[in-house]
């Protein structure tokens, strides 16, 4: 009797596990279903007829038009340069600087790991305005670079703080006898260090790139140039013009975020487990 | 955009600021944006990474796609709703009408009365998957033999939870509410891209009015006072936590 008690339980538990999980699916993959059922829908099917699950005529005009004859590939173009930057520059300055932290001793030290946390809980719109000031004084106003050192300020502390947690986890024997075995510091942190961290650097890497992939605010506020603009920006650009054509607003972000679902469905469980997991476990 | 020669006002700038109704009317807005959010996402949050939690089939594939939209640029996903939200030919509306929930077409962006809260819920569906992973983090490292000594002395689900599980992921909890609280209450892009602070000012937090003065209006002594109340209210927040909270459950004083 307590046996087949304890079996329905069970067995509600499992049901009721994999409905909200089911719920949860529903919810957050129909938006993205829905953007590429409107990327494939012809204009007048968008705007004169009730939505459909599928279109009648599936077509693929929208993206053609947007490869073809819309600055889609500009904005690529400036995106790719801004992100792959962020992330390199990104990725060898929070090595360098959680290294000192986590293994050099230096006078206020503490209260310079506390400080680059500060930066972090005053974000984006404060800064807009003395940061604008400033690209147009130093004449990086409507340059890519301004977009990329301020991308970079963004991503530092979050970055410097997750390798500095991986840095800490390595016993400090290790570094003691790699010390005494005649290795440099450099060397201790290039060939011992980094690929006992290799999880760490890749969420900083992929965190920094999908930061400043995604980055709204600093594009709209630092370029004022259409031609240097990213694709963030650009593509809400095409909301403001007198008609907005949703088919291919939906075509443009399909194709911007098929590269980071690529990237993510290849390396995603190694940023996962870095971001929630932290240090070196095995 | 800013005059050659400016001329000194000493506190002038603020206290002109600190006597208008409709920098008031800001700050109730933004404290409802921040908290409505703060309230919808967090409890969803947690509940969701409870559910990733348990055992079942498929549990990195879900744990990985439920992570993807906070991936995806804020514009492609605001957009995105935009569209669904659309009065006519938006498929929400639509699905609402076959389903026989409504008679007439919402209009969830340009009715002054629901414009804010369609703005919370599109962004508390971006959020959630972020406090989801991170309180997953926190849960996965609740050693798994005091769930075992719990069943054996009889504990339920309820007594699990309340006594080993929210205890343990707490300190995650309250952190992450207060880093998600600074981010909400300088949020900028998706009220912008929904509503523009708009209509007739329903969706005006201080974030959108700063942006609105420095960049439409051009008037950056206003922004930059502006900026630096947000400023001071921040770092009044910031250390009252640190004060009260930070060291206790935060662990942030380590």
């Amino acid at each position: 009797m307590i046996n087949r008690d304890a079996k329905k339980r069970k067995f509600i538990l499992k049901f009721g596990i994999y409905l909200g999980l089911g719920l949860i699916s529903l919810i957050y993959v129909f938006p993205i279903y829905w953007v590429f059922v409107t990327s494939i829908s012809g204009f007048k099917e968008l705007m004169f007829e009730p939505p459909k699950v599928f279109p009648n005529a599936p077509t693929i005009e929208h993206y053609i038009y947007v490869i073809s004859s819309s600055k889609y590939l500009i904005f690529l173009k400036n995106s790719l340069f801004v992100s792959i930057l962020v992330s390199i520059l990104t990725l060898i300055m929070s090595v360098c600087f959680a290294y000192a932290l986590s293994n050099v001793r230096f006078y206020g030290k503490y209260f310079l790991s506390k400080t680059i946390l500060m930066v972090y809980f005053f974000p984006g719109i404060l800064l807009i305005i003395p940061l604008f000031q400033m690209a147009q004084k130093v004449g990086l106003y409507d340059n890519l670079i301004s977009v990329v050192i301020v991308n970079i300020l963004m991503t530092l502390p979050f970055s410097i703080w997750t390798l500095k947690l991986y840095f800490d986890d390595i016993p400090k024997e290790i570094s003691e006898a790699a010390k005494i075995d005649g290795c440099s510091r450099f060397d201790i942190l290039y060939r011992i260090f980094l690929p006992l961290v290799l999880p760490g650097l890749a969420t900083v890497a992929i965190y920094s790139f999908v930061v400043s992939w995604n980055d709204y605010l600093f594009p709209a506020v630092l370029i004022s140039d259409i031609d240097h603009q990213t694709l963030a920006v650009g593509i809400a650009g095409w909301t403001s013009s007198y008609s907005i054509n949703w088919g291919q607003i939906a075509a443009a972000s399909i194709m911007t975020i098929i590269p980071i679902v690529i990237f993510f469905a290849s390396v995603g469980k190694l940023f996962i487990k870095g971001l929630t997991g932290g240090a070196v476990k095995g | 955009m800013v005059e050659a020669d400016p001329p000194f006002v000493g506190l002038n700038n603020y206290i002109k600021i600190l006597w208008t109704p409709e920098f008031w009317e800001e700050v109730k807005l933004t404290i409802i944006w921040t908290g409505s959010n703060l309230g919808l996402i967090i409890p969803i949050g947690v509940l969701i990474a409870l559910l990733l939690n348990q055992e079942y089939k498929g549990k990195s594939f879900f744990r990985t796609w439920t992570l993807l939209p906070w991936m995806f640029p804020i514009v492609v996903t605001t957009l995105m709703w935009r569209w669904m939200l659309y009065p006519v030919s938006g498929v929400i509306n639509h699905i609402l009408k076959q389903i026989g929930m409504i008679t007439a077409p919402i209009e969830f962006l340009s009715d002054s009365s629901i414009a804010m809260f369609t703005v919370v819920l599109v962004n508390t569906w971006r959020w959630t998957p972020f406090v989801a992973i991170v309180i997953l983090g926190t849960l996965q490292t609740i050693p798994k033999d005091i769930y075992e000594a719990a069943t054996v002395d009889g504990a339920g689900i309820f007594q699990k939870f309340f006594y080993i599980t929210l205890p343990h992921i707490l300190p995650s909890v309250i952190i992450n509410s207060f880093i998600l609280m600074l981010w909400l209450f300088n949020m900028f892009p998706p009220i912008w891209l929904l509503t523009q602070g708009g209509p007739s000012r329903a969706t005006m937090t201080l974030a959108i009015s700063i942006y609105k003065k420095g960049f439409q209006i051009f008037r950056m002594s206003e922004v930059a006072t502006l900026s630096i109340i947000l400023l001071i209210i921040l770092s009044i927040t910031t250390w009252l936590y640190f004060k009260f909270v930070g060291g206790k459950w935060g662990r942030l004083n380590d």
